[in-house]
């Protein structure tokens, strides 16, 4: 056969490959790109059964230009990930329409090998990185197709496993080494921070929270982050994760500030970096602090979640004014980050600046103007201080906590409080706050997710999406911020016993809107779901939360001190352990080899000293059979022609059925 | 220029001094970690370059996915190494035998693969002088690649080096080696009919007896291997007396003796062409002829085993035959 053409079973490897590590990402592109990618594949199946090898060459100019200008027209400026992908994944494409010799088809595999290992990009879930593997695997074999003399005609009965197995062989061979440089390897610090462009929805907590917004999460059981404190988990009314804090109130939605004295940079504290404003001052922190991690999945927004009064020293992470915690660059990866938080803390205690002062007192007046009336009639009855508890207590007593509120199209505090009496968090915290406003106290909402689920073998905490939450702090002199829960006073099981304890005998709960979660109460679902978030779990913290710094621990405990010198000894050690290994495992194999041939001489042996024939140490086997065939004349034509057959084994002269031997051999009978 | 260039020639010769010593003229050669090199292939100095890529992509997004992945693409490149070593390690090569054949003819010369392991070896390459073959060896298996050689000198052929080389499996390592080894083909001289040059005739007048001949029939004698069929002597045969052969007395008129002395004043190589072209028009005359080298005789004969053992002697001059 013609050594450059590609032949058949090659074509179909090297389709696999293309398709394999192409399909993952392509549900993050724009569907042109897949469509054309599938439809080369498809031409060229097309021309290959026609007997035809590639299209025109014209035809080919004119396609690259029409993607290239469509990649051009589809993403400006064309930076990032995805038009990145998108240009390999055409090009992956083009080139297998057009390619028919084996050179050509290595930039394929390249291509299609640079794809799959960009994959966990765009998803970085275990399930995900096993099939990331799974193309790179697939893609390798598809390489080492090229490499074969493969005219065969395909089909599946001559399907041959050997070129997977040899490939799985490579990579299970490999698989140490890789462990091996993954935690010795260093990191760099990343030389430029390119956000993901990743055009999927937002999850979790917004920043703009109006009716309607909260409830809608509450449908989600995915994870929003886990937790994985340095002692005991507080207790569940403790556990308030501050995201975001919302003081803009247009009289139905709320927003952050977007004004100076918050949103400008120069009033969030990096570490590591000068700042032109520090106010760390106005924060008093005392008592016992909780330490723990955060594990976040991907939200592609900048917002961190985390207990009152924390910090956190993570070079990326920047601390706002308002007590919140904000990464540099969107979530797009799952990322992990420690946190210290003291419980116990008063928060701008003396005094709020006057911007501030005014932004926080602002209910947007006139727009909520029955609640404005009631208020108003409150304060003249006993005042303001007693505003907040009037409210709780009637909120406990009249109002109703449901996941499926009714839509307030107008007047949003208005409609709830007058007409609707029924809410999600997002309207009770809404009308406490702009209610507050109304009575001259500085109040705003506060966004984040409230509980978390613990598990029950790791100990870890669960927070899922349904968990969000929203709640109120108000401001006193003396004080700085408090926190007050409105959903405490109406549905206090909700915070105490949390979220799905609260609603599993709700007949509004639908139960079918939770993946897994269906099938809680059900002891076997209910460990699966389980075992399943702890392995991802175990994911997160060995190996995506692998870092510098867990690698400095390590290497500080393994070798006492890390110097250079060091760890290039332990390199070295490590590799000549793993060569050590392999050379053992060759020369093993070798012996065994050796020993079954030894194995089937001496059954032979064994057999005919049975039957009486005596064996000397110096006896070659053609004496042997001499004396055998002396003995038993009757069998010596079966006796000499084993032994020419064991003589071919040993000497190798050409390969036998050993197995066929073995049996003739145990079926030897003289006499 | 010469000042130059000594460098190099000097340097150029130490390596193959070198070569020379580690793999020097043998029988067969059986590979192993002394006689095999490996380096990256082109294909190879590719892939590093894209889990490089891969690597810088995982740096600069901070994921230790896209990073875990390019490490193992490396570690996969090292296990290659050792995959593709594997490959040939243990392999043996040998060049089995072949037909002589004139020079300036054809010479197909097998190179005769043995594995003694129980994996298969693919995609051995062999490369000598512009052609390269392929060969897959089965488990416990033989395979040959058929060398091509366009011959132009008589004698022993000196196969010089051969490369064999294999990138099994991923086509990212090259493992090689340079084998020397011994063969055991055989050129003749070529054909270049020519008169005789010398006129004192040694074209064999005046001399008696020549040998066996096929003119008169002198008796019979016990039959000996390679003696041509149509001179056993059948009548005897079938009466049982055995196998006889009839020999002839040669004309003593035509006493056919090859000679070196016959072409004087020649170049020795278009001396042997002579001769030897003069023994194939003998031999297909169905005439007896014999040969006088300097150092070697061959007396009167004909048939396949007498051409071959003269084209030989013809082949090898001046080193003596060994029959």
């Amino acid at each position: 056969m013609n050594e450059l053409q590609l032949s058949r079973v090659q074509q179909i490897w090297l389709m696999s490959a293309l398709v394999i590590s192409c399909a993952p990402i392509c549900y993050f592109l724009p569907f042109w790109v897949a469509a054309s990618s599938l439809g080369a594949i498809g031409w060229r199946a097309y021309l290959l059964s026609r007997g035809h090898a590639e299209p025109n060459r014209w035809v080919m100019f004119l396609l690259s230009v029409i993607l290239g200008l469509g990649i051009l027209a589809q993403f400006s400026p064309p930076v990032g990930i995805e038009p990145m992908s998108s240009i390999l994944t055409a090009a992956a494409g083009l080139k297998f329409l057009e390619m028919s010799r084996r050179r050509e088809s290595q930039l394929l595999i390249y291509l299609c090998l640079f794809i799959s290992a960009i994959q966990p990009i765009f998803a970085q879930n275990f399930g995900s990185f096993l099939l990331a593997v799974f193309s790179i695997v697939v893609v390798l074999t598809a390489q080492s197709m090229l490499q074969r003399d493969t005219d065969q005609q395909f089909s599946l009965f001559n399907f041959s496993m050997e070129p997977i197995r040899q490939i799985l062989r490579l990579v299970a061979v490999s698989i140490p080494l890789t462990l091996v440089i993954f935690v010795l390897a260093p990191r760099l610090p990343a030389f430029s921070v390119i956000p993901v462009q990743i055009e999927s929805a937002t999850t979790g907590v917004s920043d703009f929270m109006d009716p309607g917004s909260i409830s809608s999460l509450s449908n989600s059981s995915e994870v929003a982050f886990r937790v994985d404190f340095e002692g005991e988990v507080p207790p569940a009314r403790e556990l308030y994760w501050r995201g975001l804090v919302l003081d803009d109130f247009d009289g139905r939605a709320w927003e952050p500030e977007g004004r100076r004295w918050i949103r400008d940079n120069a009033s969030i504290i990096w570490p590591n970096r000068a700042t032109s404003f520090d106010w760390r001052s106005e924060t008093e922190r005392y008592g016992e602090p909780h330490r723990y991690t955060v594990f976040l999945e991907p939200t592609q927004e900048t917002w961190l979640f985390a207990l009152p009064a924390a910090a956190s020293t993570k070079e990326s992470i920047g601390a706002a004014r308002n007590l919140v915690l904000t990464n540099r660059i969107p979530i797009s990866q799952p990322t992990k980050y420690d946190v210290v938080s003291h419980p116990q803390y008063r928060h701008q205690p003396n005094r709020l600046d006057g911007p501030q002062l005014r932004d926080n007192l602002d209910f947007s007046e006139g727009s909520n103007p029955r609640t404005e009336a009631l208020i108003a009639e409150w304060v003249e009855q006993s005042g303001s201080d007693s505003v907040l508890p009037n409210l709780l207590s009637l909120f406990n007593q009249e109002f109703v906590y449901t996941m499926e509120p009714p839509v307030y199209p107008g007047n949003a505090v208005d409609e709830f409080i007058f007409d609707g009496l029924r809410g999600f968090c997002e309207h009770f915290a809404s009308a406490t706050a702009a209610i507050l406003r109304m009575a001259g106290i500085p109040a705003r909402v506060v966004a984040g997710y409230q509980g978390g689920e613990i598990h029950p073998t790791e100990g870890y905490l669960i927070v899922h999406q349904y968990n969000a939450h929203a709640w109120v702090e108000y401001w006193e002199q003396g004080v700085g911020w408090t926190r007050v829960d409105p959903t405490a006073a109406v549905a206090p099981d909700r915070i105490e016993y949390g979220f799905e304890q609260y609603f599993l005998n709700d007949d509004v709960f639908d139960p079918s809107l939770f993946s897994l979660d269906r099938f809680r109460g059900m002891a076997l679902f209910e460990w699966v779901r389980l075992q399943v978030d702890s392995l991802n779990y175990r994911w997160l913290t060995l190996v995506l939360g692998y870092d510098t710094s867990i690698q400095f621990d390590l290497f500080k405990r393994l070798l006492g001190d890390v110097t250079p010198i060091r760890l290039v000894l332990v390199l070295v050690v490590i590799l000549a352990a793993l060569l050590a290994i392999y050379l053992i495992w060759n020369r093993y194999n070798t012996h065994r080899k050796l020993s079954e041939q030894q194995k089937i001489l001496r059954a032979y042996l064994r057999q005919l000293r049975g039957l009486g024939i005596s064996i000397m140490p110096a006896m070659t086997l053609q004496d042997i059979l001499d004396e055998a065939g002396q003995k038993f004349p009757n069998q010596r034509a079966n006796l000499a022609n084993l032994t020419s057959q064991i003589e071919q084994m040993l000497y190798q002269m050409r390969s036998i059925d050993r197995e066929h031997l073995k049996r003739e051999i145990k079926a030897l009978k003289l006499g | 220029m010469s000042s130059f260039s000594e460098p190099i020639v000097r340097l150029k010769n130490h390596v193959s001094g070198w070569q020379g010593k580690r793999q020097p003229l043998v029988e067969f050669e059986r590979f192993n970690q002394r006689n095999l090199y490996i380096f990256p292939a082109r294909e190879g100095f590719r892939f590093l370059i894209i889990v490089f890529l891969i690597w810088m992509l995982g740096t600069i997004y901070e994921n230790n996915l896209v990073l875990l992945l390019a490490f193992f693409l490396v570690a996969v490149f090292v296990s290659t190494i050792f995959s593709t070593h594997a490959n040939l390690d243990g392999l043996t090569l040998r060049v089995g035998d072949s037909d002589p054949v004139f020079s300036g003819d054809q010479l197909r010369v097998p190179l005769l693969f043995e594995s003694k392991s129980g994996r298969w070896r693919r995609r051995v390459f062999v490369r000598y002088q512009g052609q390269e073959h392929v060969v897959d060896i089965p488990p416990s298996g033989k395979a040959t690649a058929q060398l091509r050689i366009d011959t132009e000198q008589r004698g022993w052929l000196a196969l010089g080096r051969v490369r064999v080389y294999t990138r099994y499996p991923l086509g990212v390592l090259h493992a090689w080696s340079w084998p020397l080894l011994k063969s055991k083909c055989l050129v003749y001289p070529k054909q270049v009919p020519r008169d005789t040059t010398s006129s004192d005739g040694t074209e064999g007048h005046g001399f008696a007896p020549a040998g066996r001949g096929m003119d008169d029939f002198a008796g019979l004698e016990e039959w000996r291997p390679g003696v041509p069929a149509q001179r056993i002597a059948w009548k005897q045969f079938s009466a049982g007396r055995g196998m006889l052969e009839k020999t002839f007395e040669a004309q003593a008129s035509n006493p056919t003796w090859i000679d070196w002395e016959s072409y004087k004043g020649i170049p020795v190589e278009d001396r042997l062409s002579a001769m030897c072209a003069k023994a194939m028009e003998m031999e297909r005359c169905g005439q007896s002829y014999g040969l006088r080298l300097p150092g070697t005789r061959l007396v009167p004969s004909q048939g396949e085993r007498h051409l071959r053992q003269l084209l030989t002697a013809l082949a090898i001059y001046p080193e003596p035959p060994q029959f």
